[in-house]
C-alpha cells in the first residue's frame, strides 16, 4: 500500500532524479543532484523512500538499483485525493468553509428532487418574462 | 488576599454563563423560524449572540464582585462562617468540594477545548499547505487537479479559495460564477476568522459548543448563499451549483461507502435561496444594537445595584 505522504525536500529531489532516470543507484542520484551530499544521506533517502513504497530496489552487484513503483502523475494525484480527503470530511472544522458539506449531508434521490424544484423555478421565473 | 476565594468567582462566573448559555440557546429556538423568515444575517447574529453575551455578562457580574471585595467594602463580619464573595475573607469556598470540582471541571474542559483546536487548527493547516504546494494558482483561484467535489475558503488571517478542476468542470458558467461568489462572500465577511471568535467564546462558556456552532455554520452558509444569489441576480444558479457539487461528492462517497446519507443541509440552502428572501442584513444590525442596549442597560443596573446582586448570589450560592 502506498503512504503517499507529501515528499519533504531532499526526498522530493530524489523522486524527481528517479522518474527522470528510471533506475538510479545512490552514486547516480549523487552526481544528478546540484549540491554536495553526503553518500550515506541520499542511501538513507533512498532507503526512506523505499520504505514508503515510493521506490523498489533490487541488488546489483554490491549496491542497489532503485526503480519508480508509482509515476509522477499517479503520485501527484494520490496524493491531492489523500489531501482532500483529510480536510473534506471535517470540513467545519476551524480554518475553512466548504461550498457544499460533503461530511454526509445528501442523497442522490434527493438531489433530483431539488433539481427539479430549480428547473420549475427557472420556468416560472421564464414565464413571468 | 485569600487564594481560595478565587473559587467562589469561579462558581459566580461557571454558574451564570452556563445559565445564560442554556436561557439564550432556548430563546433562539424559540425564536428561530422568525429569524428564518427574518433572514440568515439575522439568525447568525442571534448565535453569535447566543454564543457572546453568557460570557461578557458572566465576565461584567465577575468584575462588579471583585470591584465590590477590592475596593474593601468589607461586609465579612455579618456572614460569619459561609463563604462568600471576598478576597480578602473568601476563602472558604476552597472548602466546598462541589464548587472546587465545578470550577476545575469548567477550567479542564475549557483548556482540553482550547487545546484540541489548536492542534486541529495546525493539522489543517498543513494539509492546507500540503494541498497548495500541489496545486497551482490562477485568477487568484487555488486549483486542484482533482475530481473530487472541492471547493472551498481556507485560512483565518488570509483565507484563499480551492477550487478542484472536477467540480468546475461539472458547472456552467453561471454556477461557477455563483459558486466563487458565495465563497468570496466568505472572504468578505471575514467568517472563518467570525467563526474563530465564536468558537473562543463557546469554549469559554458555553456547554452547547456543537450545537452553537452547527447553527452558526448552517446559517453562514445560507447566509452566503443569499449574498451570492444577491450578487449574481440568479439564485436558481447558486442553488444548481450546490446540487451539481453535492451529486459529484455522492458519487465519490458512494463508490467508498455504499449508505445513503440523509438529506438536510443542501436541501435546506436550496430551498432557501430558490425562496429569494433577502439576507437580513438591516434586521441584523437592529437585533444587534437592541441587545447591546439591552446589554449595557443589565450592566449599568448592575454596576448600580452591585451590593444587592452580591447579596443575592451570595444567598444563593455561598
Amino acid at each position: 500500500m502506498k503512504t503517499l505522504l507529501p515528499l519533504g525536500e531532499l526526498e522530493d529531489e530524489v523522486m524527481r532524479i528517479a522518474w527522470e532516470l528510471q533506475r538510479v543507484t545512490v552514486k547516480d542520484v549523487m552526481g544528478e543532484l546540484g549540491r554536495e551530499r553526503a553518500y550515506n544521506t541520499v542511501q538513507t533517502t533512498l532507503d526512506r523512500l523505499f520504505r514508503k513504497n515510493l521506490l523498489a530496489r533490487e541488488k546489483q552487484s554490491h549496491s542497489f538499483v532503485y526503480t519508480p513503483q508509482i509515476s509522477r502523475a499517479d503520485y501527484h494525484r494520490g496524493l491531492i485525493s489523500k489531501l482532500v480527503g483529510e480536510l473534506l470530511p471535517k470540513q467545519r472544522a476551524p480554518v475553512l468553509a466548504a461550498f457544499v458539506d460533503m461530511a454526509g449531508d445528501a442523497d442522490l434521490e434527493n438531489l433530483d428532487r431539488l433539481e427539479k424544484l430549480i428547473e420549475a423555478k427557472r420556468k416560472s421565473k421564464r414565464g413571468r418574462k | 488576599m485569600q487564594p481560595g476565594s478565587l473559587v467562589g468567582f469561579g462558581v459566580v462566573f461557571v454558574v451564570l454563563t452556563w445559565t445564560l448559555s442554556a436561557l439564550s440557546l432556548l430563546v433562539f429556538r424559540v425564536a428561530r423560524d422568525w429569524l428564518r423568515r427574518v433572514g440568515p444575517a439575522a439568525e447568525r447574529r442571534a448565535v453569535e449572540l447566543v454564543a457572546t453575551i453568557p460570557v461578557l455578562l458572566g465576565g461584567v457580574v465577575v468584575a462588579i464582585l471583585l470591584v465590590r471585595s477590592g475596593l474593601g467594602a468589607d461586609h465579612c463580619r455579618e456572614h460569619h462562617h459561609e463563604a462568600h464573595f471576598c478576597l480578602m475573607h473568601g476563602g472558604t469556598w476552597s472548602g466546598r468540594v462541589w464548587a472546587v470540582t465545578l470550577v476545575s471541571l469548567a477550567g479542564v474542559v475549557m483548556l482540553v477545548r482550547s487545546a484540541v483546536l489548536a492542534a486541529t487548527i495546525a493539522r489543517r493547516r498543513q494539509t492546507i499547505a500540503r494541498l497548495r504546494m500541489v496545486s497551482h494558482r490562477a485568477d487568484g483561484l487555488w486549483w486542484v487537479d482533482s475530481t473530487d467535489a472541492v471547493c472551498f475558503v481556507a485560512g483565518i488571517r488570509a483565507p484563499e479559495i480551492f477550487v478542484s478542476t472536477g467540480a468546475w468542470e461539472s458547472l456552467d458558467d453561471d454556477e461557477r460564477a455563483a459558486m466563487l461568489t458565495h465563497e468570496r462572500a466568505h472572504i468578505r465577511h471575514h467568517d472563518i476568522a467570525r467563526r474563530f471568535v465564536v468558537d473562543m467564546f463557546l469554549f469559554v462558556g458555553s456547554p452547547f459548543v456543537a450545537t452553537v456552532r452547527g447553527l452558526w455554520d448552517s446559517a453562514t452558509e445560507r447566509l452566503c448563499d443569499a449574498r451570492a444569489a444577491a450578487e449574481t441576480g440568479d439564485a436558481e444558479s447558486v442553488a444548481s451549483a450546490m446540487v451539481k457539487v453535492s451529486r459529484l461528492g455522492v458519487r465519490a462517497r458512494l463508490s467508498a461507502a455504499s449508505f445513503p446519507p440523509p438529506a438536510q443541509a443542501v436541501e435546506e440552502r436550496v430551498e432557501a435561496v430558490l425562496a429569494d428572501r433577502s439576507a437580513g442584513d438591516r434586521a441584523a444590525r437592529v437585533l444587534l444594537a437592541i441587545v447591546v442596549t439591552a446589554v449595557v442597560s443589565i450592566v449599568l443596573v448592575a454596576g448600580t445595584h452591585a451590593a444587592a446582586i452580591h447579596d443575592v448570589l451570595e444567598a444563593i450560592l455561598g
